[in-house]
């Protein structure tokens, strides 16, 4: 048996944490550079604001209702998931951590739970709350599919207290009618208006479709949602994540970039970000692709470019990838535009330990992956930005840089951020 | 590197003695996913806590009788020492971590 256990508005209810004041209130999280909503708390849905609304759009409204607006602040909100994830694996040895937000967990490993289940995700519940401050709703059903349609049930109905179990067979089919077919995972927003025309309106529809029928008509993954509505497990449980096969550092600046100086600031940053994460799976990049763009809906000339290029040995090292970024940057820059975006992305990803110990033993000087091995770890324990690649720029005013102008403090990766408590009360 | 306590010669007479050094995070965090870190905003004398000391915040155990707990005052996080009967708080006080420097 799986359950999903999945955080209640997780952006809005970090931002929560220390701030009770905040209780209550209404909250929306912004997302990179400020754009659109991106997180809501329970007040500003009831008020009718809608997920990936424009902020420009409802900035005024917000305002009216005395909505706390926030940048997203991601350090605080890894940090929180890794809590909630650790608490999750106090209890139950098996968790799949899905997205920030959710987690995969294999309840049958456990021989306390076998006996009740919903039992045992209420006690996950209150401990997750209790130890990390955040309310989880639980679902639990025979495969991952139905898990999910069962949170989604533990979330909306309020008389479930958080925790919905997924009855087998057609028990599950009074459920599954309730469950619209946009909003079964695993079904595209491709496909869910192309599944209604042929009247499959709700999950319980597509568990009553033919298989072969779905194959012929849609792909392979529709008819295994299907045979996961029937309890047939077909995407087992994943504790490991699986190694990336591409990485894509790309931004949208703060301010339009005209300047090749500044372009070239920002595309260090990227690049170096890049391959930090590169090493972080442990693979080498076969190739790097550049891109940048002008805002395609602004009034100058639009103009859209990248270079892909080819690394002879796959490499991990900043040096080489931040070098040829550079490059590639002086083969798609044009003067005289105003540039909203760039970005760079590493493909043809391999294990480098394999590609070090192989292959290619003796071609890379041995050197650079310690060298490489010590940066990490200096920028990891004494903080970002200890070790920087020279063309990242060390001025303090960057136009180029994400508008995060209401980002809450980092109140539990730095030490000059962490939260103020008030003494005691005198006793009167 | 290999262990370093690993001998190339003879064996160490001290292996079967081997134990762990001590370990400072042991010591003040029994929960890593439920201990939070604070900073106190003024001096408690009682507590021989000064202002700016770092607070160990532990979130997973309930707070009793006389511990220094971490509440919400005024829509604020505040201290508290927990009177007869338990009260819900935010969390317990476990330690004080401060960096010393001489009083100018």
């Amino acid at each position: 048996m799986f359950a999903l256990c999945d955080c209640n508005n997780f952006y809005a209810s970090c931002e929560r944490l220390f701030r009770p004041d905040l209780d209550h209130r209404p909250v929306v999280v912004l997302s990179n550079n400020d754009g659109c909503v991106i997180a809501r708390s329970a007040e500003v849905k009831a008020l009718g604001v809608s997920m990936g609304a424009p902020y420009f759009k409802e900035e005024g409204r917000l305002r009216y209702f005395g909505v706390e607006v926030f940048s997203s602040n991601y350090p605080l909100y890894e940090d929180v998931s890794r809590r909630v994830s650790d608490t999750l694996r106090s209890l139950a040895p098996d968790v799949e951590t899905y997205s920030i937000d959710e987690a995969f967990l294999r309840v049958e490993a456990l021989p306390r739970s076998a006996a009740d289940p919903e039992g045992f995700c209420r006690r996950l519940r209150e401990r997750v709350l209790r130890w990390t401050g955040m309310t989880v709703s639980i679902g639990l059903g025979a495969t991952k599919t139905l898990a999910k349609a069962a949170n989604r049930i533990a979330k909306q109905d309020p008389s479930r207290e958080g925790v919905f179990a997924m009855p087998d067979g057609e028990e599950a089919d009074p459920h599954l009618e309730g469950i619209d077919i946009g909003d079964v995972w695993g079904v595209g927003f491709r496909n869910a208006p192309k599944l209604r025309r042929f009247g499959i309106k709700t999950a319980e529809g597509l568990k009553y479709t033919d298989e072969e029928w779905l194959k012929r008509r849609f792909t392979i993954s529709e008819a295994r949602t299907s045979r996961e509505l029937n309890g047939q497990v077909c995407y087992p449980f994943a504790e490991a994540a699986k190694p990336r096969k591409t990485i894509r550092v790309s931004r949208s600046f703060g301010n339009p970039v005209e300047d090749l100086h500044s372009l070239r600031e920002a595309v260090s940053h990227f690049a170096f970000s890049a391959a930090e994460s590169l090493r972080r799976q442990g693979s080498a990049a076969g190739k790097m692709h550049l891109f940048l763009m002008t805002n395609p809906f602004g009034s100058g000339p639009g103009y859209a470019n990248g270079i892909t290029a080819r690394f002879d040995v796959p490499t991990s090292s900043t040096v080489e990838i931040v070098g040829r970024a550079m490059e590639c940057l002086e083969g798609t820059f044009v003067e005289g535009l105003a540039y909203k975006k760039a970005g760079v992305i590493l493909t043809d990803l391999a294990d480098a330990a394999y590609l070090q110990g192989h292959l290619f033993a003796g071609v890379r000087d041995p050197r650079e992956a310690k060298l490489m091995r010590v940066m990490d770890r200096l920028n990891l324990e004494l903080g970002k930005g200890t070790i920087f690649a020279a063309s990242m720029g060390i001025h303090g005013r960057r136009s180029w840089v994400m508008r995060r102008g209401r980002v809450s403090p980092r109140y539990t990766t730095c030490w000059e951020e962490i939260p103020a408590v008030i003494p005691p009360e005198e006793a009167p | 590197m290999a262990d370093p306590r690993s001998t190339t010669g003879f064996p160490s007479p001290a292996d079967p003695f081997r134990e762990n050094p001590l370990d400072i995070n042991a010591l003040l965090v029994r929960n890593k996913a439920s201990t939070f870190l604070m900073r106190s905003a003024g001096r408690i004398p009682a507590w021989s806590i000064e202002e700016g000391d770092i607070l160990v915040v532990d979130r997973s155990c309930g707070a009793e009788e006389g511990d220094l707990a971490v509440i919400t005052r005024d829509g604020k996080l505040a201290l508290r020492e927990v009177p007869s009967g338990n009260a819900s708080a935010w969390g317990v006080v476990r330690g004080i971590v401060r960096v010393l420097r001489r009083r100018e």
